[in-house]
This record gives C-alpha cells, sequence and structure tokens, in this order.
C-alpha cells in the first residue's frame, strides 16, 4: 500500500456531475472536442461546461468548491496559453454560452455586456453608432469580454486609448464560492467603492469568474492614416522615434516591427493617426518631414492600412508553437532593448520576430530557435538572458507563449514582484480553497 | 489613547517640530472641505520621508494605536476626518518632485507635492499633469491618489487612475511596498489600481509616479448662455452623442454664475439661466471645425449667446472663475455643503428638475457647477451651521439628491469619494456581498483596521456612530 501524504482530499467528480446534471436548470456540458479545445498547455480538462445564466455559474462554483474540483474560467479557449498550466485535473467553465449584450448606452458611450460575448459581435454592434470599444486583442472573433479582461488584452492603440483597466468601468463576478459580487457601475466616472475591477485585469481567472462587465466607449474616428518608414538599422528608426516623440503629433499608435538578424527589409516604424480629417493630413505631412535621408516612406492605402495593423494585432498566430515573450521598458530605451536582442539573436542562431508599441516601451518577441537539439536547456538560457537585458534596463519579460515541453522548465515571470505577499493574500482571502486557476499565476498564485 | 511615552517616541522619531499635540494648533486639522462634520486628532505628526512615515506606523503598530493620513486637507467628503484615530499623519512636509523624466514623459513626486506644482515644473518641457481637480492649486497629489480625483479636464483624458504608473504604500505595519512602476505592465495583480481610489484605507502613499502627457497644440473654449439649466442640459446631451469629445464640459447654474461675476467680474450674463464652458484641445488643424459642431449643437438646443475665448488671457481668467468658483460662495451663506453624485449625461435634465424639487421641498438654495461631460454633478446646498435645523435639511436634502441618481442609473460619487459622508448610502448601490468582497481586500492591507478606520463601509458605522452634524462650531 502506498504512504504518500495526501495534502487535498481528491476532487469528487461523481458528486461534482451528480450537482451539476440531476438538477431542473442544468447547464450545458461540453463534448470530447470540447476537452480538446479547451485543453491548457496540451493538459485537456477533465469536463468542460457551457453555464448559460448567472445562477448556473454560481451552481458550478458552489458545487466546484464544495467537490474539491479546481476550475479554470475560459471564453472562447483562445487566450488559455498564458499562464502556467493548471497543477492539478480541472474543469473548465466556458462563458461562451453567457454572452448577451445587456446594455448599449450610445448617447452615454457605455457598453454592458456578459462575459461570453465576442468581442467582433460587440465591436459590429457598436460601430452602428459610430463608436467603438478602443482594444486590440489579437484574433478578436475568438475573444470574449471576460478573456480581454482576464488576459489583459491589448494592441497597437494602447498608445492613445489605454489599456483595459483604463476603459473597464464596473464588473461583476462570481466568487469562488458561488456568491455574486460587483463592483463599479455604468457611468462613466465613480469613485464609489474600491475599484476592483483593476485587481481582476490580467489575474487570469484566479479571483473570480467574469460574469458581465461594462466598458466606456470612444467615438470612431472620422479619418484614420497609416504610414509605414522602412529605416536601414535600429539607429536610423530610433532616430525616427526621437523625433516623433517631441514632434507636434498626437499618433493613435507608434509601432517599431523587425526580423532580427535584420536582413534587406530591416526596422519598419508603423505610425497610426485618427481623428478630424484636418488633423490626420496635417499630421501624416509632419511625419513625412520628420524622415531621414536613407528611409522609405509609404502611406497606405485605408485597406492596406487596415491588413498590416490586423497584422500587428495577431501576432502571433494561434497554436504558432514558438516562444513569446512580452517585455516592458521605458519608452526611450526601446532601442537599447533592440540592440541587445540584435546581439542576443547573433549568439544563439535564432531567427526573432520584434514587434514594439514603442510608444509604451511594450516589445513582443517571437522567438524561433536554430534547431530543436535540446530546446529545454536553449530556450531557459535565451530566455534568462535577454530578461537580464530586460532588468538591466529597469524593465521586466514575461513569457507568454512557450510550447507545452518546455514551458515548465522556464520561469514565466521573473523574480518574485513588489508586493507578491500581498497578492498571495488577496487570492487566499478571495479563494481560500485555491479552486480558481490555481497555480496559473505569478508566484504561483 | 495619546501617552506622553507615545509622544516622546514620536518625537525620537521626526524631531520637536514633526508633532504637534497643543490643542489650539490641533483645531486647524478637525476637518477637511467636508465641514459638516468635525473631529480633532489628538496628535499630528509631519513625516519628511517615507522613512520616517514608516517609523512612525511601526512605532503605531506596536502600540496598537489607528490612525488617519492626511494631505493638504481639501477632500470633500470628510476623508482624512479621525475617526476613532487618534493619530494624523500629515504628508505636508514630503514635497518634493523627484524626478522629472520628459523623454519618458514621467514624475516622480512626494505625496505632499501640490496638484499644480507638477504642470508648472513640467511646462518647459512642454508637458503637463492632466488631472486637475478644482483644488489644484492646494490639493496634493496623495489625496488625489487616496480619492482618484477627477477635474474638469478628466472628461476626455480620464481622472488620476488613468495618470498614475506607481506607488510608494507603507502598509500599516510599517512595511514599505512599490507597486506598479516606472514601466507599464507590471507583473502581477494590478495592487496600484486598487489603491488608488481606496481612500487612504489601504496604509500611506508617500511617492506616485506620474504621466505627464504633452500640452495640446491649441485650444478652443467656448462659452454658451442658455435661459434654464434644461437647456444647457440638453446641449450637454446633444454634445455627447455628437461623437466630440470636449476637453472640458463644465456647467454653472444662475446662482452660482451671480455669486462668481460678484467675485470677479468676468462679464458673465447675470440674467442668464445657465452658462456652459466648452473647451476643446489638441491639434489646430481641427479645431475650427470641431467648434463650429459645438456652436451648432447649443443653438439648436436654444443658446442665447455663445462667446468664444480670444486669447489665452481670456481662457485662463475663464478657467480661474470656474475653478474659485468655491471661494465666491461665501458671498451667499456662511456655509456651503458641495454634493458628488454621478448621472449617466443623458439624464441631466431629469437630475436638475429633481434637484430643484429637493431645494424648494426643504426651504434650501441649491446652486450648480459641474462636469457635465461625465454626468458628475455637484449640487451645492447653502446653510449657516449656526442653524442646527437647517444644517439638518442639508443633510437630509444632501442624501435625497444621491438618492435619485442612484434611481437615475448613476452613482453615489464621482471624484469625491465615501469618506465618513456617504457610508450610510452605500447599500444604495453594493450589495453586503459586494462590500464584503471590499472588506475583505481592505483586510489584505489592514488586518487590524487601524488606518483610516471608520470610512467608506457601513459596518463602520456599528464602531462609531456618525451622525450628521457631528459636532457644531461654536454658536
Amino acid at each position: 500500500m502506498n504512504h504518500e501524504t495526501v495534502t487535498e482530499p481528491a476532487p469528487d467528480w461523481a458528486g461534482l456531475d451528480n450537482d451539476l446534471l440531476n438538477t431542473a436548470d442544468a447547464p450545458r456540458m461540453g463534448t470530447d472536442a470540447d476537452l480538446a479545445r479547451f485543453a491548457v498547455d496540451g493538459v485537456r480538462p477533465e469536463r468542460v461546461v457551457f453555464p448559460g445564466s448567472v445562477p448556473q455559474v454560481q451552481r458550478v462554483m458552489e458545487s466546484a468548491s464544495a467537490r474539491g474540483v479546481a476550475v479554470v474560467p475560459a471564453g472562447f479557449g483562445a487566450h488559455l496559453g498564458l499562464g502556467a498550466p493548471p497543477g492539478r485535473p480541472f474543469l473548465a467553465l466556458s462563458l461562451v454560452s453567457l454572452n448577451a449584450l445587456v446594455d448599449h448606452q450610445p448617447a452615454n458611450m457605455t457598453l454592458t455586456a456578459e462575459a461570453g460575448a465576442c468581442l467582433t459581435r460587440l465591436q459590429a454592434v457598436v460601430v452602428g453608432a459610430g463608436q467603438w470599444l478602443p482594444v486590440e486583442p489579437p484574433f478578436p472573433d475568438r475573444t470574449s469580454v471576460g478573456g480581454l479582461i482576464s488576459a489583459d488584452l491589448s494592441g497597437p492603440s494602447r498608445f492613445s486609448q489605454g489599456t483595459v483597466r483604463d476603459l473597464l468601468i464596473g464588473v461583476t463576478v462570481v466568487r469562488a464560492d458561488g456568491s455574486v459580487a460587483k463592483s463599479g457601475g455604468r457611468v462613466v466616472k465613480n469613485v464609489a467603492g474600491y475599484d476592483l475591477g483593476k485587481l481582476y485585469c490580467g489575474a487570469l481567472g484566479t479571483l473570480g469568474v467574469i460574469v458581465e462587465a461594462t466598458f466606456k466607449l470612444r467615438t470612431l474616428p472620422e479619418a484614420r492614416a497609416v504610414v509605414r518608414v522602412t529605416c536601414g538599422d535600429m539607429a536610423g528608426a530610433e532616430g525616427l522615434l526621437g523625433r516623433i516623440r517631441t514632434a507636434p503629433l498626437e499618433p493613435s499608435f507608434i509601432e517599431l516591427v523587425a526580423r532580427l538578424p535584420a536582413a534587406g527589409s530591416g526596422y519598419a516604424v508603423v505610425v497610426g493617426f485618427a481623428g478630424a480629417e484636418e488633423d490626420v493630413a496635417d499630421q501624416a505631412a509632419t511625419l513625412s518631414s520628420l524622415v531621414g535621408g536613407d528611409d522609405r516612406l509609404e502611406e497606405l492605402s485605408e485597406q492596406e492600412g487596415g491588413a498590416v495593423v490586423a497584422e500587428l494585432r495577431d501576432t502571433p498566430a494561434l497554436g504558432e508553437p514558438v516562444l513569446g515573450l512580452k517585455v516592458s521598458v521605458l519608452p526611450a530605451r526601446v532601442a537599447a532593448f533592440m540592440t541587445a536582442l540584435e546581439d542576443e539573436g547573433a549568439r544563439n542562431g535564432s531567427t526573432m520576430a520584434v514587434q514594439a508599441h514603442a510608444g509604451n516601451g511594450i516589445i513582443r518577441v517571437r522567438v524561433s530557435p536554430p534547431d530543436d537539439r535540446d530546446l529545454r536547456g536553449w530556450t531557459s538560457a535565451a530566455v534568462d538572458r535577454m530578461r537580464a537585458a530586460a532588468t538591466g534596463l529597469g524593465g521586466t519579460l514575461v513569457v507568454e507563449r512557450a510550447s507545452p515541453d518546455v514551458k515548465p522548465v522556464l520561469d514565466l515571470w521573473g523574480g518574485p514582484p513588489e508586493g507578491l505577499e500581498l497578492m498571495k493574500s488577496i487570492k487566499r482571502t478571495l479563494d481560500p480553497k485555491g479552486v480558481l486557476s490555481s497555480g496559473r499565476f505569478i508566484g504561483g498564485i | 489613547m495619546i501617552t506622553e511615552r507615545l509622544l516622546r517616541a514620536l518625537r525620537d522619531i521626526l524631531g520637536g517640530d514633526g508633532v504637534v499635540s497643543h490643542a489650539t494648533e490641533l483645531s486647524v486639522y478637525d476637518c477637511d472641505g467636508y465641514t459638516l462634520e468635525k473631529s480633532t486628532p489628538e496628535v499630528v505628526v509631519l513625516p519628511r520621508s517615507t522613512e520616517e512615515v514608516a517609523a512612525v506606523l511601526k512605532l503605531l503598530k506596536h502600540e496598537g494605536v489607528p490612525f488617519v493620513p492626511r494631505g493638504t486637507g481639501t477632500g470633500l467628503s470628510g476623508g482624512c476626518l479621525p475617526l476613532g484615530a487618534p493619530v494624523m499623519v500629515s504628508l505636508t512636509r514630503m514635497n518634493r518632485i523627484l524626478e522629472l523624466d520628459p523623454a519618458n514623459r514621467r514624475a516622480v513626486v512626494e505625496s505632499g507635492v501640490v496638484n499644480a506644482w507638477v504642470s508648472r515644473a513640467a511646462k518647459p518641457h512642454g508637458l503637463h499633469y492632466v488631472p486637475d481637480p478644482s483644488s489644484q492649486m492646494a490639493c496634493s497629489i496623495g489625496g488625489n491618489v487616496a480619492e482618484n480625483s477627477g477635474g474638469p479636464h478628466t472628461l476626455k483624458y480620464g481622472v488620476t487612475t488613468n495618470h498614475v504608473l506607481g506607488v510608494t504604500l507603507v502598509l500599516p505595519d510599517g512595511e514599505v511596498v512599490r507597486l506598479g512602476g516606472m514601466t507599464e505592465d507590471t507583473p502581477g495583480y494590478d495592487l496600484l489600481g486598487v489603491t488608488v481610489g481606496s481612500e487612504g484605507t489601504f496604509g500611506i502613499v508617500t511617492e506616485a509616479i506620474l504621466k505627464l502627457y504633452p500640452r495640446p497644440q491649441g485650444y478652443k473654449t467656448l462659452l454658451a448662455v442658455f435661459d434654464s439649466v434644461a437647456g444647457g442640459s440638453a446641449a450637454v446631451a446633444g454634445i455627447v452623442a455628437s461623437g466630440i469629445v470636449p476637453a472640458a464640459l463644465e456647467m454653472l447654474d444662475r446662482l452660482i454664475l451671480q455669486a462668481v461675476e460678484d467675485a470677479f467680474h468676468f462679464g458673465f450674463p447675470r440674467e442668464a439661466g445657465a452658462v456652459l464652458i466648452v473647451e476643446l484641445d489638441g491639434l489646430e488643424a481641427g479645431l475650427e471645425r470641431a467648434a463650429g459642431r459645438i456652436r451648432e449643437v447649443c443653438e439648436s438646443n436654444g443658446a442665447t449667446e455663445i462667446r468664444v475665448a480670444r486669447d489665452d488671457g481670456e481662457r485662463d481668467a475663464l478657467w480661474k472663475c470656474r475653478k474659485r468658483a468655491f471661494g465666491a460662495l461665501g458671498r451667499l451663506a456662511p456655509n456651503f455643503c458641495c454634493q458628488d453624485g454621478v448621472v449617466p449625461p443623458t439624464r441631466l435634465p431629469e437630475i436638475m428638475e429633481r434637484i430643484a424639487d429637493i431645494g424648494e421641498a426643504y426651504d434650501l438654495r441649491i446652486g450648480n457647477v459641474f462636469h457635465a461631460g461625465d454626468g458628475n454633478i455637484h449640487p451645492i446646498l447653502l446653510y449657516d451651521e449656526r442653524d442646527r435645523e437647517q444644517t439638518e435639511r442639508v443633510v437630509a436634502a444632501g442624501r435625497e439628491i444621491l438618492r435619485e441618481c442612484v434611481a437615475l442609473g448613476g452613482s453615489l460619487t464621482g471624484e469625491h469619494g465615501i469618506g465618513v459622508e456617504k457610508v450610510a448610502l452605500m447599500p444604495l448601490i453594493f450589495t453586503p456581498d459586494d462590500m464584503s468582497v471590499m472588506e475583505q481586500v481592505r483586510s489584505v492591507f489592514d488586518p487590524e483596521d487601524r488606518c483610516n478606520p471608520n470610512k467608506i463601509f457601513p459596518s463602520a458605522e456599528q464602531h462609531v456612530e456618525v451622525r450628521s452634524p457631528r459636532r457644531q462650531a461654536a454658536m
């Protein structure tokens, strides 16, 4: 007989099935195909459940809490690659059946939707009122409201529009014990009570199951322009970025795109403008005056511009087996980090696709290793070196994506952040049994 | 609760000039801008550094003494009123701008730095700090962080929480943590985000990292005159719906207009029912046409006159009048209570009507000067605190106005905070379960409930009876 210590009671899956199915208002259970779809880093959930109402979500959480079952909240499952895989068998709780557009108030510029609502669908509704929710998550057609918040997804326009934390004005969650709690409200300015919405942003579902959210909307711009400037080298791009920073411009985004090692194509600075027609035309003209002699400027057609923005938004492609990193440094240090990347690429022989939200200091790197010899050791060492470069510049590096066989040996988040004990304490307080996405977040949270 | 021994220990940390314990000096600290309730601390300490704050809080932890942080005391919800907190920690001597980084558009400041100083320091670099509460010449950044303060220009650019990248927080046990940072997207829970607006209940913020923005290339500032508040409110709804986002969209009603005009002689039409101040900013090229559209919306909603500021001098004068409106109210009554509700902008005409009705029902004079574009109303209830019965009517009428805001889909506070003032109203918008999560989060930061106790949550009322008015000034 085996005498290993049992730290937690075994999950009672039969009890859970009984709780969920033997009831008049049973949530829909997933099929085998769903088990594959909601796998996290290759690990399939034991069950997938699709509650269609808040009471159904509550019942799932009550039962999971009581039965010792771990829960990973999800939307469409497109962004589950973020974070560590759950350390134990789990139930995937997909919110996609809880997907109503609850309240769009065009004149008050607010939108309330259930967590499973698809971003593309919501944008299609609000565009009818000349508005948009100014976020650009990768693959919006497979991104839910809850996923947008939990994964803290952002795109190029974060430079002018901020991120989810700046747009979320109210949120309702079902807690680990099944109770419902909201914070914020439906008005754009509101300081009543703590702003708990901020805590749920980027928390990978570790603190509560988001069931409804309210956002500020913005007016769609009258005109847009996208300008691409191709520079021979990083020094040329750095000079241009510096001139853009001090020029009388209000870009909607400033992206720096490169492939390393930098062959012919070099570095591209892609700048977006949006707003009144006169402003957009003026700014595009101003930008062209900033371009250096060796640089090549292209003003893209609306169609080309849209395609470029979509490409910037959607990289890396889902399911692509690459190492995906997010680095954050001060905006003026993006160039210094790029130089460090060039050195790293020359050293390790990989190819890298780099895309920076240059105005924010956020750099995304996709690394394709030279070959698959000792992939684990190679990746781990490369991540350590690139992280050292980022922290040396006062920044951070997070591994956003890695193939499942490599991920377990990687330090996804870097050293413990300031306040980690507070973070752990918040997790313990709000989810004392560790039911929600446990082990998926920083510091083992 | 404060012993001689504790006073000596505080003096050991801060020096003799860092500890105020004389009754006459303490009376200065008996309220903030919310004057309906007063309570004097037993001792005020004036630390000069994060280390001194940490040392004080370690001592208070050891002694089990509650405390309350205070900036410059311009708050409007009694957020820094000492209720069951004998020690007040005033941050006014921590007033240095530590770093200005124009290339990255960051400023690092101590929390006692006055809001307006940041923009003044950033101006030579063509930058400014956007949130601009009306009290910006006096209010501190630490107070702004605590209350998540707004201001007229937050309509387009967002409130304090959208402009703070990091804080240094001294926890109630004296531990120092740095939340957020100079860079974006710091890994982990957004503890910074939940600390901003926590009304000084998580600890004491001693430093903040602020985002700076380029100063707009141009401004277009319009003054639109209406016969009635209803006309002005309809124009606000029209402007919001037009898709143009003004930098600021402010309304003043007749009562306020007249007081401001008498005080500052700007040239407001004294007979008008209401005026709107509409400010557009941004690149020069598009401003003229946008101003034309604003003009059309105002005219189609019955504006009788529209003036445009001719130059920066006129624009500055106009904003001075708006931001000093509270100062002009002394002409109307010895005291005033500034309320802070929110409604969806489309409901402004209704809430204005209801406020007028409430004023009539309670026999009170109520003026309105507020951030119309985001539906953040500031009814100003005039009274004389020597008239106890009238003072009680002010409290009752204020609460009724907030109830109406909630009934119209709004909130209890847009930028002043719950403080002590609105504790009893929290159940209007939050269930016990909602508040329980918030209190649990609070307990993570302040497990012993010693940091600014008896604020925000109605359970606090069980510990200290909050009566209104708490204590009257001498009759």
